[in-house]
């Protein structure tokens, strides 16, 4: 076995095999021979048959394989029902995620053909740290290659979602100044003629049901719109958008107590306004986190706070409802199509830090926290605001 | 003859508040603007006795231009109409002299009949607020412990909020079913408990209505105790 997977290796190391090799390939040549023996005697050679699991998401492993020969499909789960897939061929790595950090897994692995993947573990990287350093030092050596070139992939995808964020917000406005200002202005026309008095019944019945329809067409028009960008967030800051996001909350749920009580405290805002991105990214702190916990958490009381202070900006919501597990990764991705992991990300993205935690039965509390350039003073204004929401069963 | 001016900056919009209030033959558009500074030029140009803004228009807005029409040609009514349901817009407006001015959603304009009313109201010296706003003021007082709300039977409520609204006594006692002279009383009873007491009809309505809005609809400010 051993023998195979030694001429595997050397056709990858000559790169003379046919299958593509990626630029994000585990590099042999790298190593001299006496490192890959070592590694090769480290590690374990394992076969598998197309369909079977290499990695599971619940499998409590923290191995790294690299592919010698075969292909493997990765699935990484972005969202609660979608899942991006990767396919992999020889001198890829997988699992490389947990067997650095030793967390759960990210990502399933399947083979999609027979393959023989060399297996590494924690333990025995540990044990190639203190009898070949060289060979371990090689290791992660490449490991941290293959993974900077994975990071300088996600700040170019940071870039494209700002440059999606833009988009999303010139379609709102557009939306909300000619599309909606057009519909009303239909309304209207339609009204007026609807008033004619020489109309016969008939046709002044039918004139008022288009106009409630086209009525109600600007209506979800209107909510859409919010629920993208809303024009508030532009025109008014931060702090107004957010009061009327809250005055204009309805409930239309049966999980939860008759009533949510939510004070909403602001602070060193006075009238001063923090950079677009910004106030944009802690307006969906808030819409998310709120739309959670009134789908899931059956809170009775929420507390919003957002503070201003020299040199950084924190919005916290926490709520007293069921909580949920914090260290089980599928609650990352649940609750509709943005989720924690995009609060997470959201946050991250302008240098800060997200805190999420939560219990079963211990109530919720997400946090963002960004530092900003140092302002010279801090209006010492605060204010508190408190909404009680009524319940409207659906 | 009421002379009216339009002011905003989509054409389609001011085609049909044209369309709409030309169906009144006793209300003539005279004029139209694109912007806030073309509205208060207009307005000192045709002195027209209502003048409808929007409240987002290039080179001024709209509640920059009714403070500016408000210094130069004091008896114009003004009505503004806005998609923000956002109660400082609301409180700037009625800052310096709430009589015959408006606050009007985009969303009440599909009743016709609405902008004609409100038209209506202003010009002859009425307070108006959409009744979206004047809603969701009733609920914020509630939510207060301390408003002067509470003091107010149901009646009383009910008449409140139609004052806001910019209605006649008449039209109240109409709606309300009740007679005329309760209507007026039930009013000034609930001026009174809401602090007002010597001013003339109109301009007490005025007054109370303002009251409604600068009344602080959020708790009293942590830090001290400042009033707005």
């Amino acid at each position: 076995m051993i023998e195979r997977a030694e001429q595997l290796i050397s056709l990858l190391r000559a790169r003379a095999t046919d299958a593509i090799v990626g630029p994000q390939a585990f590099d042999f040549g790298q190593f001299s021979s006496d490192e890959l023996k070592c590694l090769l005697t480290t590690g374990f050679v394992e076969h598998f048959q197309a369909d079977d699991s290499v990695i599971g998401l619940d499998d409590h492993s923290t191995d790294l394989y690299i592919l010698l020969e075969g292909q493997v499909e990765v699935r990484v789960p972005i969202t609660q029902d979608r899942t991006k897939t990767i396919i992999l061929g020889p001198a890829s790595v997988v699992g490389e995620v947990a067997f650095l950090d030793g967390e759960p897994r990210s990502a399933e692995v399947i083979a999609r053909s027979s393959c023989s993947l060399l297996r590494i573990s924690r333990e025995a990287a540990e044990n190639l740290e203190e009898s070949y350093p060289s060979a371990s030092v090689r290791l992660f050596q490449q490991l941290g290659t293959i993974l900077g070139l994975r990071l300088r992939r996600l700040d170019l995808f940071d870039a494209t979602e700002i440059a999606r964020d833009e988009e999303r917000k010139a379609l709102a406005i557009e939306l909300h100044d000619e599309t909606m200002a057009e519909l009303t202005a239909l309304t209207m026309e339609v009204a007026i003629l609807g008033s004619d008095r020489g109309l016969a019944d008939g046709l002044r019945h039918s004139l008022e049901e288009t106009r409630e329809r086209v009525k109600s067409i600007n209506v979800r028009l209107r909510e859409i719109v919010k629920g993208v960008y809303p024009a508030e967030l532009i025109s008014l800051g931060l702090v107004r958008a957010l009061t009327s996001y809250l005055d204009n909350l309805t409930l239309r749920t049966i999980s939860n107590p008759t009533t949510i009580s939510i004070t909403f405290e602001v602070s060193g805002f006075a009238s001063e306004r923090l950079p677009e991105e910004i106030e944009a990214d802690l307006y969906r702190l808030l819409q998310q986190s709120v739309s959670n916990l009134i789908q899931h958490s059956r809170s009775s009381t929420v507390r919003i706070e957002l503070s201003w202070s020299k040199s950084y900006v924190t919005l916290e919501v926490a709520d007293n409802g069921i909580g949920f597990d914090v260290s089980n990764p599928k609650n990352d991705l649940r609750n509709g199509h943005f989720g924690l992991a995009n609060i997470r990300n959201r946050i991250e993205r302008h240098g800060g830090e997200a805190r999420i935690i939560s219990a079963d039965g211990k109530g919720t509390s997400i946090s963002g926290w960004i530092p900003l350039t140092e302002r010279p003073d801090v209006p010492s204004d605060a204010k508190v605001l408190s909404f009680v929401l009524p319940i409207e069963v659906c | 003859m009421t002379r009216i001016i339009l002011a905003d900056d989509s054409q389609y919009i001011r085609t049909a508040y044209r369309r709409v209030l030309e169906t009144q033959s006793h209300f003539d558009v005279v004029g139209v603007a694109e912007d806030g500074e073309e509205a208060v030029q207009k307005v000192q140009e045709l002195q027209p006795d209502v003048a409808i803004l929007d409240v987002r228009m290039p080179k001024m807005t709209g509640i920059e231009a009714a403070h500016q029409i408000s210094i130069d040609q004091p008896s114009v009514g003004i009505i503004v109409i806005s998609a923000y349901d956002d109660l400082e817009f609301v409180r700037e407006l009625f800052k310096d002299n709430p009589k015959s001015k408006a606050y009007l959603l985009k969303t009440s304009l599909d009743d016709i009949g609405e902008l004609i009313r409100v038209v209506e109201a202003v010009s002859n010296g009425a307070t108006v607020i959409d009744s979206t706003l004047v809603q969701q003021l009733v609920r914020m007082h509630l939510n207060r412990t301390d408003s002067a709300v509470h003091n107010l039977s149901e009646l009383e409520r009910e008449v409140w909020e139609f004052i806001a609204g910019g209605y006649e006594i008449q039209e109240i006692a109409m709606f309300l079913g009740v007679p005329e002279n309760q209507a007026s009383e039930t009013a000034k009873e609930v001026s009174i408990k809401m602090g007002i007491t010597d001013l003339g009809d109109a301009d007490l309505r005025a007054e109370a209505v303002a009251r409604f809005i600068n009344e602080n609809t959020e708790i009293p400010y942590l830090a001290e105790d400042q009033q707005t």
